[in-house]
Order: structure tokens, then sequence, then C-alpha cells
């Protein structure tokens, strides 16, 4: 779910990040994004997405502002994109500045 | 989508009961304004209702029912508004509407995902074309033309603010849906989402919502219709919505506009005054006249009442065992201790068999609208007039009898009321009258349908039987026998078969469908005069007082409420028998069946004294000879085995504490047949005169 490559954090969210899903997730995102590496995501094969599972990206995009790293979203689906468009926070979630 | 397949399919099942129940209240209104005009609240009732299953079928996504509905209700709006006049076509059209929106409505509780059927669209297309008509064509004398347009086509600027609850997403609720829910009856310009709320991952609550945003919208939809978007969650958000004054103002900006706003608002809408401004969540001021129902009762799914009755039918049966050991042992605690639970479960089964028990009223309102709709038809004035709508009956029978009752009615007013013509001709008053009359009687409920029309004709149906075959030529029956030849199958004396009756397919049911709940249906009626239907149901198919009896080694249970009085069949009752099967009763001729000899029970005919249980049903008492009286029993009705249901006189059985069966006895059916055995011997008496 979560590799070091090219010492960037690379994040593989489950398919479906739903209410259902994100406990696990969520807890262990937050045991292993430790160190201030750059966090790549990859949202390509999520097909399912709910509010909850949005709020994780929105918290990870916080995360990284926070410890001044960049978030990379790495491609992501249909699902993802109509979410995301519809809370009008594509270019917060993308922009890296 | 909204939910899950699952919750969806739940919300719709849910949905489905309060939008037959608002249909209801829609089709009673209707049938007010029919008879005393729009006035008091009855036009805004009917308003309300289409309102609500539009808004609830919105939430669940039924478009096609919204759609339809939305034509309905901008119909109602203007009448309700004075602008357009209502006329009694109108309000057929309405209860053409009612029933599609039902048809719509049970479609949807069965699919919840597909789109209706081509034969359901057909009829919206139509229905809708129709109130189109009239909205397009009917004069609107309060409304200035140009006002009205722009209310329809005004496109207005709000901004939402909203704040979910943290309790969301364990309610199963998804506030995106709502946000998608809300770009469908407009124009989301902007969103702005409160990231900062979300915070950051360290702090993250994964199953608390955290959203929170202002959104900029464009629709022309009023603030109630937004603010409807949101009605499944509305105490578990905080809702703010404004007016913007143009598109091109920034939305956040907004302090400024307001008066002018507020100015706009009165011109254009009305019904939104002030409020525009206000601090408080419109959520918390919604208006909740949107319901029709009493909100004082709780849905309950009739299966789990139905559990209940059963596991206190079983509880009976347990307890009757216990009672039996308890009074073996002959402990005076125990014996105490034993009636104490016995006196309180009587007193569960009562309070248990009550939930089940429901107004007949309900099913008798129904008959309004039958009644208008086939008056209309046939071309008949009838008067209906209902009375003993708050007597109870369990639910499961008043469903059963809906069916029996509609044919019944539809006879009374097909063949028993005359035409116009023929009544004025008769010098009776050209309105036909039709009673629906609903009461108690010894542990039954009554429910006669009564006509003023012609009456049975006896000679039409003897000869019409004789023609089927269903008699002999030479037959010889008794007025009450002829009557009840309608009920055989395939009988039918109507000279023109009509859409309506007439059919010969029916009748037959009917009887067969109230005798199948253990009731009667008998006929009265005299020429010219009317008829009158009399059926007879038991309160309750499920848990009965009874009075235990044992004859021979077998024993039987009697309806208490069908038990009058025992008496001792004493030698001076016996000497004055001679033989017959009636004695005199404080000079009144009761007659008697022997239990023993009609049910040939076993067991040694011991030196026994027997005993008369005096019964009444329908009027009618007679006496049933038994042996032993064991008093009264909590009687848990269990149907007889398929071998045993032909058995005549037996309603079922039940089982009793020692383990042992019981048979309920079948006293309407017994007591049909003493009327048949006094039929016969009268006609053997007369027949013997004649020979003489």
């Amino acid at each position: 779910m979560i590799s070091i490559e090219n010492d960037n954090y690379v994040v593989n969210p489950p398919t479906e990040l739903t209410i259902h899903t994100i406990e696990g997730f969520v807890e262990n995102i937050k045991n292993e994004l430790v160190g201030n590496r750059d966090i790549v995501l990859n949202l390509a094969d999520i097909s399912e997405i709910d509010s909850a599972g949005f709020q994780v990206l929105i918290a990870l995009k916080n995360e990284a502002l926070k410890r001044s790293v960049s978030l990379k979203i790495n491609d992501m689906s249909p699902e993802v994109y109509e979410i995301i468009t519809l809370y009008g926070v594509h270019t917060f979630i993308e922009n890296n500045k | 989508m909204f939910f899950s397949d699952e919750q969806l399919l739940e919300a719709v099942k849910e949905f489905k009961d309060e939008a037959l129940d608002l249909l209801n209240g829609m089709e009673e209104g209707l049938l007010e304004i029919r008879e005393f005009g729009i006035g008091g609240d009855r036009i805004n009732a009917v308003f309300r209702a289409a309102h609500t299953i539009k808004g609830s079928g919105g939430m669940l996504k039924l478009t096609h029912l919204v759609e339809f509905t939305h034509i309905a209700e901008n119909l109602l709006d203007e009448i309700r508004n004075n602008k357009i006049s209502i006329t009694d076509n109108m309000i057929d059209t309405f209860f053409l509407c009612k029933d599609h929106m039902q048809n719509l409505v049970l479609f949807y509780a069965q699919n919840s995902k597909k789109e209706p059927d081509d034969s359901l669209k057909t009829m919206s297309s139509f229905l809708m074309e129709t109130l189109q008509t009239y909205l397009n064509s009917s004069v609107k004398p309060y409304a200035p033309k140009k006002k009205a347009e722009k209310k329809q086509e005004g496109v207005k600027y709000w901004q939402i603010d909203i704040l979910f609850s943290k309790d969301i997403y364990l309610l199963g609720m998804d506030p995106a849906n709502f946000l998608r829910y809300l770009s469908k009856i407009g124009e989301i310009i902007k969103i702005q989402l409160n990231t900062e709320r979300i915070g950051d991952l360290e702090h993250l609550d994964s199953s608390a919502c955290l959203i929170e945003c202002t959104i900029a919208f464009r629709s022309d939809k009023s603030k109630d219709e937004i603010v409807e978007v949101f009605d499944f969650i509305e105490d578990d958000i905080e809702l703010k919505i404004t007016t913007l004054n143009d598109a091109t103002q920034e939305y956040q900006d907004n302090d400024n506009e307001n008066q002018n706003e507020d100015e706009e608002e009165e011109e254009i809408e009305p019904a939104l005054p002030t409020c525009i401004s206000t601090e408080k969540p419109l959520c918390a001021t919604n208006d909740k006249e949107t319901s029709i129902v009493n909100s004082s009762s709780l849905r309950v799914d009739s299966d789990k009442i139905d559990i209940l009755i059963n596991l206190i039918g079983e509880m009976v049966i347990a307890n009757a065992n216990v009672v039996q050991r308890a009074s073996v042992i002959e402990n005076s605690g125990l014996n105490e201790s034993v009636s104490a639970v016995s006196r309180m479960l009587e007193e569960i089964r009562e309070s248990a068999m009550k939930i089940r028990m429901v107004q007949i009223g309900e099913t008798f309102n129904k008959f309004k609208r039958i009644v208008h709709d086939i008056s209309k038809q046939l071309g008949k004035q009838v008067d209906l007039t209902i009375s003993g709508g708050e007597t109870e009956m369990d639910k499961t029978i008043v469903e059963k009898i809906s069916d029996p009752l509609v044919h019944i009615i539809r006879n009374a007013m097909d063949h028993g009321l005359e035409t116009i013509e023929e009544r004025v001709a008769k010098g009776k008053n050209q309105k036909g009258t039709l009673v629906l009359h609903a009461y108690h009687d010894a542990g039954t409920i009554a429910i006669e349908i009564s006509d003023d029309g012609k009456g049975l004709d006896e000679e039409k149906i003897f000869k019409k039987a004789v023609e089927r075959g269903i008699i002999a030529e030479d037959s010889k029956l008794t007025q009450k026998e002829i009557f009840n030849l309608i009920f055989e199958a395939g009988f039918s004396t109507a000279d023109a078969i009509t859409s309506i009756s007439g059919r010969g397919v029916g009748m037959d049911v009917v009887r067969r469908n109230i005798e199948a709940l253990r009731g009667t249906v008998d006929i009265k009626s005299t020429k010219d005069k009317g008829s009158t239907f009399t059926m007879r149901l038991p309160l309750t198919l499920a848990i009965i007082d009874g009075f235990l009896v044992k004859v021979g080694t077998t024993y039987f249970v009697i309806p208490l409420d069908m038990v009058i009085e025992c008496i001792e069949l004493s030698m001076r009752y016996r000497n004055e028998m001679h033989g017959n099967n009636y004695i005199n009763l404080r000079n009144s001729v009761l007659p008697l069946l022997n239990v023993r000899e009609h049910f040939h029970t076993g067991g040694d005919e011991k030196d026994l004294r027997e005993n008369i249980i005096v019964v009444q049903y329908a009027g009618m008492r007679f006496g049933l000879i038994v042996e032993e009286l064991l008093g009264e029993f909590q009687t848990v009705i269990k149907p007889l085995g398929k071998i045993f249901r032909q058995i005549k006189g037996i309603s079922g059985s039940t089982i009793l504490g020692s383990g042992e069966v019981a048979l309920i006895l079948d006293i309407p059916m017994l007591m049909n047949h003493i009327v048949a055995l006094q039929a016969q011997n009268e006609k053997g008496d007369a027949n013997e005169v004649k020979e003489n």
C-alpha cells in the first residue's frame, strides 16, 4: 500500500476508498508516512470513492503542506476526478506550490 | 447514487408506505373538494401530498415520478393560488393522476433502479398532456401574465452555506450525493470547501464527516425547493441559504445586497419574505406542514407483529401446560403464582392483539372513490352513507375483505340501484342511497351494505339458476335459498354484461373469501325497497377466548363471545322434547344440536349429566348439547390439517395444557346446518299437509 521509491513515498490506496474501507488505510498512512519525503499518490485504480475517502485525500494534502513536501497525483480515475471537481478542489489538490 | 442498492431499496420501501398514505389523503381531499369546493385547507392538503411525494421521490431519484408529479403539483399550485378554477373534469384527471402516481410508486417499490415500463410511460404522457392543457388554457384572473412568467423562468442566484454533522457517515449518508443532486436542479457556479476543517493527517478522525462548504448556486428553484434537497438530513445539517443579487457579484460579498434582495423577493416570490438575512439555520424553521399523516403513530412491519402474536400464542399453550401441572401438585403458593402469570399473559395477549386492530373506516373511505367512479360511469346518482367506521378489526381481515366488499358495492350499484329514469318512474328519489355500516355483534364484526334499489328478483334468480343447471326446475327453495343462489359459481342475472359487474365471476369468490376468514354473508331483500348484504367476520384470526367443553373423549372449544348461557339438560326438558331437537326456553323455541351425534364422537356414553350451551350468532340462538363443562380457555387458533379441512362445523383446533387437541366449533356453519334442517322439516310438513 505504501512504498518508498526514488526517495518518495508512493501511496496506493485501496480501490474502494469509502467510509467502509478507509479506517485501515488511514491507520496505515499515519504509521508509515513518518519522514519528510515527497508523496506520490496513485489514484488511477480507485473505482469507488465517497466523501469520507475524499477527506483523506484532503488530509494528505494538508499533511504535505504542513511538512512542506509535495503531494503529486499520479493519474486519477474518473471517480476521483468527479468528486474532486464536485468539491471544487482540483487546483488545491494538484497545486504543489 | 445517494445510497447503496440495499439502502435504496429499503428507502424506497419506506417511501412507498408514506406515499400510499399521502395518496389516500389526496384522494380523500379530492372527494371533499368535489363535494364542498376547494375552501378550508382542502386544496392545500392535496397540494402538500403531491409536493411531499415529489420531494421524497426526488431524494430517491425516482425521476419519472418526480417529473410527473411536478406537473400535477403545478396545476394544484395554480388552483390554490386562485389562478385557475377547478372543474369536475380536472378533479377526474387528478383522480387518474393519483392512481397513476400510486402505480408508479408501487412499480418503484418493486424495481427501485429501473425506469417505468412503456405502459406507465404512455399513461404519464397522456396525463401530463391533459394537465398541461389545463395549465395552458385556463383563465388566470389574479395573475398578471408577466409576473407569472417571471416566476416560472426567473433564475436566481443563491449562496448556500452547508455544515454537515460529524455523524452523517454513520447514518449512511454521503454529502457528495446532496451536492450532486443540487447540481441537477441548478448550476453550482462555485464551491468553496473549508479544507482547514478537515485538518492534517495526524488529527484526522476517519469516521467523522468534516465537510463544510459554501456554494454559489444558480437555479430557477425557490428557496423551499433548495431546502428540500436536504430534507433527509435536516437534523444533521446546518444550512443557510441567501440570495445573491447578480451573477457577476462575488458570492461571498452579500451584506449590502440583502435589502435590495428583499424587495426583489417580495415581487417574485411572496412566500419568501425576510428570512433571507436570518442567521438561524433554515432547516430549523423549515415548515413541517408537508405531511398530512398523523405522526403520532409508529410504523411497524406487520411481520414483526405476527411473530410477536405467534410467540404469545405459543406462550399461552405453554402456560396452559403449567396451569395443568400446577393443579396436580396442589400447592397453594404455586397456584397463586401460576394464576398471576396467567392473568398477566392474558393482558399481554389482549394488548398484542390490539396492535393488529385497525379501524375499518380507512377501508370504507376507499369506497367513496369507487362509488364516485362507478356512479359516473353508470350515469346514476348515488349518495354513500358510512357509519361505524371507527369499528376495529384485525388488519389481516380488513385487508382480505376489501375485495369482496368492492364486489358487493359494485353489484349493488350496477344491478341494485335503478337508473335515474327508473327511479323517477317509481316515485323514488332520483338519487340512490348506498349505506355502509359496521358494528360489533357477539364477538364478530358485521358489515352491512344496503341499497334502496330494486331488490333481488326471486323469480329471475330462480329461472336463471335453472337455465344454468345450478338447480332442478322442480326444486322447492325458500327465499333465503334462492337469494343464496347468486353466490353459486357461474351465476349472473345481468341482462347486459357491463365492465363493472355481470360476468358471473365474483359473487362465488366473494362468498369463498369470506368463508375462508371464518365469516358468513347473508342477504335480505325486498322487491323495489332494496337489498342488504351482511358480512359477519370474526374479530381476530389468531387467539380467542374460548369455552372448553368435553363430549365423550373429545374436547371442543366454543368462542366465548358467542356463548349466552349454560343450562342443564334436566329431565323436565327431556320429557318436553318428545324426541324433537328443540326445547322451550323461557317461552321461546331453542333449536338444539347434539354434538355427540353430530360429530359421532367416541367414548362411552356414561350416565353423565348433559348440558346445553346457548350460543348466539347473527341474531339467532341455538343450543349445543354437550357433556362436561370445563370453563373459559384462552384459545390459540391452529388451522386444521388438509385432510380435516372438509369437516363442516369445525373451524380449527387448539392445543390444551395436557397436550391434547381440542376442536374449535364453527358456530356460523352449525347455525346454517340447523337452519337448513328446519327448512327441510318445514317442507316435509307442508308436503304431508298437501298429501293429506
